[in-house]
């Protein structure tokens, strides 16, 4: 009975769409996030050349997520990436304290595209379980996020490789997307 | 006898392609298990004459003859075939020693491009150690670029890497080609071919930009400047994976990714005429990798190694009998039929002469196991008598060439299976195919 009422109630209200956005340098563990969270098998027998693109379903919201690293050196044309954005995912490797300031100079730069006006921004503070990792606080004082006045944010520390604080991280995009409208 | 093996390798695929037109699948089976058990078979008698008679005009009395009953097991070989090989044979300037190299040569490259396809760093490590690749990053460029058997994906990630090492090889490897006049996605599509773009933004990012280096070098008056090709390049990836992944939904429109694309020229516009029809050609034709139809599995199979030809045949074999309900597509057989002849074409230089028995160990390492698995599949599954008795006398032959080269591993192999095939432990399952077996047997011991 609960199943049918639970497909009766998918069939009224199908899975929302919000697109995502993954930001981050080299080797903070984007695309390990990305797989993580895309649950069940991966399919790629033809994959398409191009970017990382997964869908992920999370609480009946459906989630196209984007692997576009944000380089600074392709702002000409970051229209192309960030329309339609509803959130960005910032992924920190919490053990790169020399290029952490690098990051926040992209996410500062990056912040104020038009595009990205309404879009929440979550910070996954990944490898949290290695030895020198930065605790979130550090991360965020480091990143200076208490100076975004224009998006909600959220710092979420987590490990990519163990899938650890993922869920909780899209668990907050999920409640505060919904809100807006999809795409 | 590596040409008759290369030549029954290559010998195969026309028979393969006329059969299937009339849609026949037994009938290419039966082809290529005689035209298995016709290798073995001559691979014994000729050991048994080497190892009585070590005459070398015998020896080549017996080629010429083989060569002529190989190819006429198959219909429609060309005979073209059968007589540049006896130039070949006469010609014989064989040594054992130097196959014995090549055949050491050989089995290291396959050890580290098979490593490389596992651990594409430690691959190449292994190949600079071994002697196999140069050290510079040119050389390493190259062999990335035409070495078969390599995994695409793994290149793609190797050549993204952000290392000294990879950074130039990867640089090298965009310079090796040329786009002079060429239109901007149409080098893309070229650039493409060899390796699988990576999906990480930073990977797809540093490889673009020295493509768009590359093409300004090549083609100076297309761009205000490099900034901009390398702008348009990564612009035209999101276009590929916007326009084909299924994933996305929301597909962009000419109009937006034109005006997507506005102020990059230098902080001018690029014509809207170029960047509509640049839009149009790769939306409606997809950007992808030559092989991207066709399975991995069949990729490795396809590309491994002039040897691995047999091994293809095999796994035919071996693949029709396992899936009952085969829905062998045209197109895929085309397709390997012309892998065949492009093998063939590159092969050419590799063809010995034999003239010791020892040969005919290398030849037994690289074919044995498949050999076992195309005669044991058929013989456990099917109950056609001429089935039977091919795979039989596939096992005959197999193990009497084994034995007589003294190879006691690969004879015990197929003597295991034959015995397995005998069933004698379970009485009541005996059928006639048992007995056959069991006859089989019984010669030998």
């Amino acid at each position: 009975m609960g199943a049918f009422i639970s497909k009766f109630w998918f069939m009224m209200f199908p899975a929302k769409e919000y697109k995502i956005v993954v930001v981050g340098l080299d080797n903070a563990g984007k695309t390990t996030t990305l797989y993580k969270l895309h649950l069940g098998e991966v399919v790629t027998t033809h994959p398409t050349v191009g970017s990382n693109v997964e869908e992920l379903v999370y609480k009946n919201i459906r989630f196209e997520v984007w692997d576009l690293g944000g380089q600074e050196r392709l702002r000409t044309s970051w229209t192309t990436y960030y329309r339609g954005t509803h959130a960005v995912i910032v992924v920190i490797d919490s053990t790169d304290r020399a290029r952490i300031s690098l990051m926040k100079d992209e996410l500062f730069k990056l912040l104020p595209h038009e595009d990205l006006q309404s879009a929440v921004v979550l910070v996954f503070a990944n490898k949290k379980d290695l030895n020198d990792a930065m605790t979130p606080a550090e991360i965020t004082d480091a990143l200076s996020l208490h100076s975004i006045k224009n998006h909600d944010w959220h710092i979420q520390a987590c490990s990519a490789l163990t899938g650890d604080g993922l869920y909780d991280g899209l668990g907050w995009i999920a409640q505060h997307v919904t809100g807006k409208a999809p795409s | 006898m590596v040409n008759g093996l290369l030549k029954t390798a290559q010998g195969v695929p026309p028979g393969v392609a006329t059969s299937l037109q009339l849609p026949q699948d037994a009938t290419m089976k039966l082809e290529s298990m005689k035209c298995l058990v016709a290798t073995l078979k001559s691979m014994g008698d000729w050991m048994d004459k080497q190892l009585r008679i070590p005459d070398p005009h015998s020896t080549k009395k017996y080629k010429d003859a083989g060569n002529n009953t190989e190819p006429g097991s198959i219909p429609g070989d060309e005979p073209t075939e059968a007589s540049d090989t006896q130039s070949e044979a006469s010609s014989e300037v064989s040594d054992v020693s130097t196959i014995g190299q090549r055949c050491a040569y050989k089995l290291e490259l396959q050890e580290g491009i098979s490593l490389f396809n596992r651990k594409p760093k430690k691959g190449i490590e292994f190949l600079i150690n071994a002697n196999k690749v140069g050290e510079s990053p040119e050389e390493i460029a190259a062999f990335l670029k035409n070495a078969s058997g390599l995994n695409k994906t793994l290149i793609g990630d190797y050549l993204g890497e952000r290392e000294d090492l990879s950074l130039g090889v990867m640089h090298a490897y965009v310079d090796s080609f040329e786009f002079h006049e060429m239109e901007f996605d149409e080098a893309i599509r070229v650039f493409l071919q060899g390796f699988r773009l990576p999906g990480e933004a930073q990977k797809i990012d540093r490889i673009m930009e020295k493509f768009a280096e590359r093409y300004c070098k090549c083609n100076p008056k297309v761009f205000a400047s490099a900034n901009t090709a390398y702008v348009l390049a990564f612009a035209v990836i999101l276009l590929n994976t916007d326009a084909h992944n299924p994933m996305v939904k929301n597909k962009m429109s000419a109009e937006e990714f034109i005006r997507n694309n506005r102020e990059i020229d230098d902080g001018k516009d690029l014509p809207e005429e170029y960047l509509r029809s640049l839009f149009e050609r790769i939306s409606r034709n997809e950007i992808k990798m030559k092989e991207d139809d066709f399975t991995i599995q069949q990729k490795q199979s396809m590309n491994s190694n002039r040897i691995l030809g047999l091994d293809s045949i095999l796994n035919i074999v071996i693949r029709k009998r396992g899936e009952e309900n085969v829905e062998t597509s045209d197109d895929l057989m085309r397709h390997m039929q012309e892998q065949f002849k492009e093998k063939a074409r590159k092969t050419e230089s590799v063809y010995y002469a034999a003239t010791d028995v020892v040969i005919l160990r290398f030849m037994i390492e690289v074919c044995w196991a498949p050999m076992l698995a195309a005669f044991s599949v058929p013989l456990d599954q099917s109950d056609d008598e001429i089935v039977i008795a091919l795979c039989l006398e596939g096992f005959r032959c197999a193990i009497h060439v084994t034995s007589g080269v003294s190879m006691k591993t690969h004879r015990d192999a197929f003597l295991t299976s034959l015995a397995k095939f005998t069933s004698l432990h379970s009485p009541a399952d005996i059928k006639q195919k048992n007995i056959d077996a069991i006859k089989v047997g019984a010669y030998f011991s």
